[in-house]
């Protein structure tokens, strides 16, 4: 038998260690996530800004969310501060609980094990969670009025209040309120109770929806909480609201048929293995259905991009399994700004022109599809970009730094000056707001400033259409022949067309931009070129590395071996030349 | 003996009154600090001063746009109201009561502003600013639509009104409960808020219409028309609106000071009766080889103007300007006339667009820009006044170098409110003018809001300003239902 001290230690060491597991899992394996989060809000210190989030029920969520969510710029603070609110969770959890004779910690534990799933999934903001805790806060204060009277004016007080301020989150307190007052209170008058703080819990939104909300008749009950989810987060989140209601009727008739001693597992040895059992396959849950490693290198690799930090850009793709439209963007990007774009590019998977842009969809893409053209220096679209995102996911920090940016690069300054405000009223982004302001009123510093210097030095003065299925890079060519990413961004849309006509037509060029050799796979694509249509094309003052026509031999060897079974050619010529332009050329992206 | 009784009562009566507002006077002088003049204009944001303003506008909140430990503002007029709002901030606050009453003793006339800061311990003072109470009233209410500058995203939208004798706002139709459509080109007949529209794109397409008190959903889109109605306007009876009908596709720029062009591929006018349910176009006003857009009725409904252009390949649609049009019009029987060249804006290598015709018939308001249609678009698009009396233009001043322009006239024809990129060159802003009997614009001024600072803070655009004489009794609950259902629809006749 463990001695009573024991017992508590070691309880309490299995549940330090999952709280310390649970902030690791989000300041190491969701730490973009995190980040991004951040990303995706805007929290500013100005009373104004207040009344914008109380036009629907649950506003406050919004905004406790959002002052929170601020602090996420730092991923171990943000995994902090969601281990912190998963603990408050807990502990209410436990006293929800034992105020109904079960004392379980392993029991207790599951919401928080439920809003680690929900939390692995993006659309599950932060103020989510406040929400989820505001409800189990309210009641445990309920439960904690022993005086009968006082516990049904504080129900009919302050339901009514929590329904405006955590919305749709307020209506699993009704039912647990209701229930509590049923099976575990012996007043008298507890049917009439039960239904009276029903008919609250329905008259409330009803009545606000008509009086003091504009709110959709199917969201009356139901705003905030994001049903939208799929899959595992939607069960996760459904079990979540009806867990307590389910737990309390569980009690009811536990109690019913047994005494509530033999009911309470005792903490020994065999009680904590299981517990620690039961804690390992949450763990295991959340890390093999909840957790996106995909979504997460993504988010990881789009972080750097903003970082400009384009080798951690190239790390990162790497470790990312299968193709992905945004991965290999980004990395053509990364690749093209650590100088190795025409040389490496397809050692990386490439999916032809698809993979220099992200399609125009009204979607999170708007958040990532500008910033190949803001390097580009097409400074409108970069603009319309960052503005389209900044409208479909409303005001954020990374859509209003570009918006500013490239209104400095084109002298808009009364509207660079509009968003910076909102910048300065923030708390993390202030500096940066005040750096960028001393440019309007002195543009002059603002030709110190390396890429609104270049942007502007390539600004376009000819004007054309946005092309929204390719890149206009023609155009920004006519525009700054000397635009050196364009040329490179053109020259690799011709090899991953396969057009090595206009590819040809073109390489004469490359003596502009201060190549002191072919690229290799200009070299590849040059070398199939000469020998497929018979020509001995070379741009004047450059020469074929030895190496590649060694190479290229090979592969032409390899290739007429196999000829007549494409399958086995491929297989054989990916080997040793899987990352050359003729085995793309040949075997992928084929239409 | 009466008489003079009398007399000497009114005498005693002005006596006291005049006592009375020299004691005020006095008790506010003895408010005011001492103080340095100096020959200074203060700089006001938004921009307050030397403007003639109704007698029913809300307070005209303002920010003092200098560096100062303290402010004051000091409101009298030449009737003993004198009162003193003070600052520590530069924002400049005034009480409803006390504004009201400032303009219900100075109209018509004049009431004076004094601005005082202070620095190091010092009061200054800058130069009076004297603005103008006119007695022409402005229609109690504005509508318009407030939505994100944006290229072709949307997201919140919403119709709202306002009463421009205080900041309520109010929303007639949010999208939020509409599955997020979008919604456009809500339309008055006659500034009567008892008769508008609106459509609902999208999911939920289709024209809602509100007369005599009762909606209804329209489908204006038949198989003899390009597209749902677009541009609208009603004849002054009631009984018809008239449409255009569009092909528009936006394309984006490429050089810095240009964003957006939106244009037409196709358009046509069509007329819908709002009796019959029957929509109607004749060969003028639906000729495959030109583009006609943005319809107007004359306030004797006898005429149907519009804007329209000759097609102009995609290539070249930048040589697409649109010159100005009417049509006769019988209400009786519904069916068009012969077509009147107004103006030919062409010729000046120019284009036009929201021709907009003043109550009384005498002017017409449209705005002139480069190339195409769409104005808003287009920093060069500035307002002009066309006397249609004598076909003379004129270009009143109240224009600036960003773009100005969707306007109207208020129900009196004294009234314009027109929208202006002045403050920034993206977001657009409501801003009135006083249009006096001589036919004058005066300097506008723009909505006021409560805090001074607030459009500098809002990320949204005020589209189509619309003025109307009362409260609109819509709102979004009372219109969920109908924007929902499902349109009824209109059937095509032709008039030819």
């Amino acid at each position: 038998m463990i001695q009573p001290k024991k017992k508590e230690t070691s309880k309490h060491l299995l549940l330090l260690s999952m709280f310390i597991i649970f902030f690791l899992y989000f300041g190491i394996f969701n730490r973009y996530h995190v980040q991004h989060l951040e990303q995706d809000q805007l929290f500013l210190y100005n009373l104004d800004y207040v009344k914008d989030f109380f036009s629907l029920p649950g506003g406050i969520l919004n905004y406790i969310g959002s002052f929170l969510t601020q602090f996420f710029i730092f991923s171990w603070a943000g995994a902090f501060i969601i281990t912190l609110n998963a603990f408050v969770v807990f502990v209410f959890s436990d006293y929800i609980y034992r105020k109904h004779d079960l004392k379980n910690t392993t029991i207790a534990f599951v919401p928080v094990w439920l809003l680690a799933i929900l939390q692995s999934n993006e659309l599950f903001t932060f103020s989510q969670s406040i929400g989820f805790l505001l409800l189990i806060s309210f009641f445990s204060l309920y439960i904690t009025i022993n005086k009968s009277v006082l516990r049904y004016i504080f129900y009919f007080a302050g339901w009514p209040i929590l329904y405006l301020l955590i919305g749709g989150y307020s209506v699993p307190a009704v039912l647990l309120c209701s229930l509590h007052e049923l099976l575990f209170r012996k007043q008298k008058n507890r049917s009439i109770i039960f239904i009276l703080f029903i008919i609250t819990g329905a008259l409330i939104p009803y009545v606000s929806a008509h009086f003091i909300y504009f709110i959709p008749d199917n969201k009356i009950f139901t705003y905030p909480v994001p049903f939208e989810l799929h899959s595992y987060s939607l069960y996760a989140l459904i079990l979540l609201l009806v867990w307590y209601p389910f737990l309390l009727l569980l009690i009811y008739f536990l109690n019913k048929i047994s005494s509530t001693k033999n009911r309470i597992p005792a903490w020994h040895l065999a009680s904590s293995l299981v517990s620690a059992l039961i804690f390992a396959l949450m763990s295991f849950t959340v890390y093999n259905y909840a957790f996106s490693k995909k979504a997460e290198i993504m988010l990881g690799i789009d972080y750097y991009v903003q970082q400009a930090e384009w080798e951690k850009v190239l790390k990162l793709s790497d470790q990312y399994p299968g193709n992905n439209r945004l991965v290999i963007y980004y990395t053509n990007l990364a690749l093209y700004e650590t100088g190795r774009m025409s040389n490496k590019m397809f050692s990386y998977p490439q999916i032809g022109v698809n993979g220099l842009r992200l399609k125009w969809e009204q979607n999170s893409s708007l958040q990532f599809g500008g910033e190949v053209f803001y390097y580009l220096s097409y400074t409108n679209e970069a603009y319309r970009w960052a503005f389209e995102a900044m409208v479909a996911k409303g005001i954020n920090p990374r859509s209003l730094k570009r918006l500013i940016v490239t209104s400095i690069t084109n002298g808009d300054y009364p509207v660079a000056k509009k968003y910076l405000n909102f910048l300065n009223q923030t708390l993390f982004y202030r500096k940066w707001a005040q750096h960028y302001g001393t440019y309007l009123s002195d543009p002059d510093l603002a030709k110190n400033d390396p890429e609104i210097s270049q942007n502007r030095s390539l600004l376009i003065h000819s004007d054309f259409f946005s092309n929204d299925n390719h890149m206009n890079l023609h155009n920004l060519l006519i525009n700054h022949p000397e635009n050196k990413m364009a040329y490179e961004y053109f020259m690799a849309s011709m090899l991953l067309e396969k057009n090595l006509e206009e590819f040809a037509r073109n390489i004469q060029r490359i003596k502009d931009f201060g190549y002191t050799k072919i690229p290799v796979h200009f070299e590849e694509a040059l070398l199939f070129y000469n020998s497929y249509e018979n020509k001995n094309l070379v741009p004047e003052g450059y020469s074929f590395r030895p190496e590649t026509i060694r190479r290229f031999k090979e592969y032409a060897t390899i290739y007429a071996k196999y000829r007549n079974n494409p399958y086995v050619a491929a297989k054989e010529l990916n080997k040793r030349h899987g990352k050359s332009y003729w085995y793309y050329l040949q075997f992928i992206n084929n239409k | 003996m009466q008489k003079t009784i009398n007399l000497s009562y009114k005498q005693t009566s002005i006596y006291i009154y005049s006592i009375a507002l020299f004691l005020i006077n006095i008790s506010c002088n003895q408010k005011l600090p001492h103080f340095t003049e100096i020959n200074q204009n203060v700089v006001l944001n938004p921009d307050y001063t030397s403007i003639s303003i109704p007698p029913n506008i809300a307070p005209l909140n303002f920010n003092i746009d200098e560096t100062s430990d303290q402010y004051m503002v000091r409101f009298h007029n030449s009737n003993g109201i004198d009162f003193i709002i003070r600052s520590k901030d530069g924002n400049i606050d005034i009480p409803q009561k006390k504004w009201t009453k400032l303009l219900q003793t100075t109209v018509p006339g004049k009431f004076f502003m004094d601005v005082f800061v202070q620095r190091s311990q010092q009061w200054v003072k800058y130069n009076t600013i004297t603005n103008n109470v006119t007695s022409d009233s402005i229609d109690n209410y504005l509508a318009y639509r407030l939505i994100e500058p944006g290229f072709e995203t949307y997201n919140k939208m919403g119709i709202y009104q306002r009463n421009l004798e205080n900041f309520e706002e109010t929303p007639i139709m949010l999208n939020s409960l509409s599955d997020g459509n979008c919604m456009n080109c809500h339309t008055f007949c006659k500034n009567n808020s008892n008769t508008m529209m609106f459509h609902m794109r999208g999911k939920h397409g289709g024209t809602i219409i509100y007369r005599n008190q009762n909606l209804t959903k329209i489908n204006t889109k038949t198989k003899n028309t390009i597209s749902p109605g677009v541009y609208s306007s009603w004849h002054p009876s009631g009984n018809y609106i008239a449409y255009s009908t569009n092909n528009t596709v936006q394309s984006f720029h490429a050089t810095p000071g240009k964003k957006i062009e939106v244009y037409d591929t196709l358009s046509d006018i069509i007329v819908y009766n709002t009796k019959k349910n029957i929509v109607t176009t004749c060969e003028a006003l639906s000729d495959p080889n030109r583009l006609e857009t943005f319809p107007t009725w004359s306030p004797d409904g006898l005429y149907l103007y519009f804007c329209c252009a000759k097609k102009q390949p995609a290539d070249i649609f930048y040589q697409t300007r649109y010159d100005l049009f009417r049509i006769a019009f019988d209400p009786e029987s519904c069916s068009f006339g012969l077509v009147d060249t107004i103006y030919v804006a062409s010729y000046q290598g120019k284009t036009i667009s929201f021709p907009r015709i003043s109550p009384d018939g005498r002017y017409l308001l449209f705005c002139m820009f480069n190339y195409g249609n769409f104005s808003i678009w287009h920093p060069e698009s500035d307002l002009y006044l066309l006397d249609l009396t004598n076909r003379k233009i004129s270009k009143p001043e109240i224009n600036s170098s960003n773009t100005e322009s969707f306007h109207t006239w208020s129900s009196t024809g004294r009234w314009i409110v027109f929208s202006s990129r002045r403050e920034d060159g993206l977001y657009t802003r409501p801003y009135f003018s006083y249009f006096d009997s001589s036919g004058k614009a005066h300097k506008p001024f723009i909505l006021p809001q409560r805090k001074p600072g607030f459009y500098f803070n809002f990320l949204k655009s005020y589209n189509l300003p619309e003025l109307v004489t009362s409260r609109v009794e819509l709102n979004p609950r009372k219109l969920m239902k109908i924007t929902a259902s499902e349109p009824v629809n209109a059937t095509f006749k032709s008039a030819d």
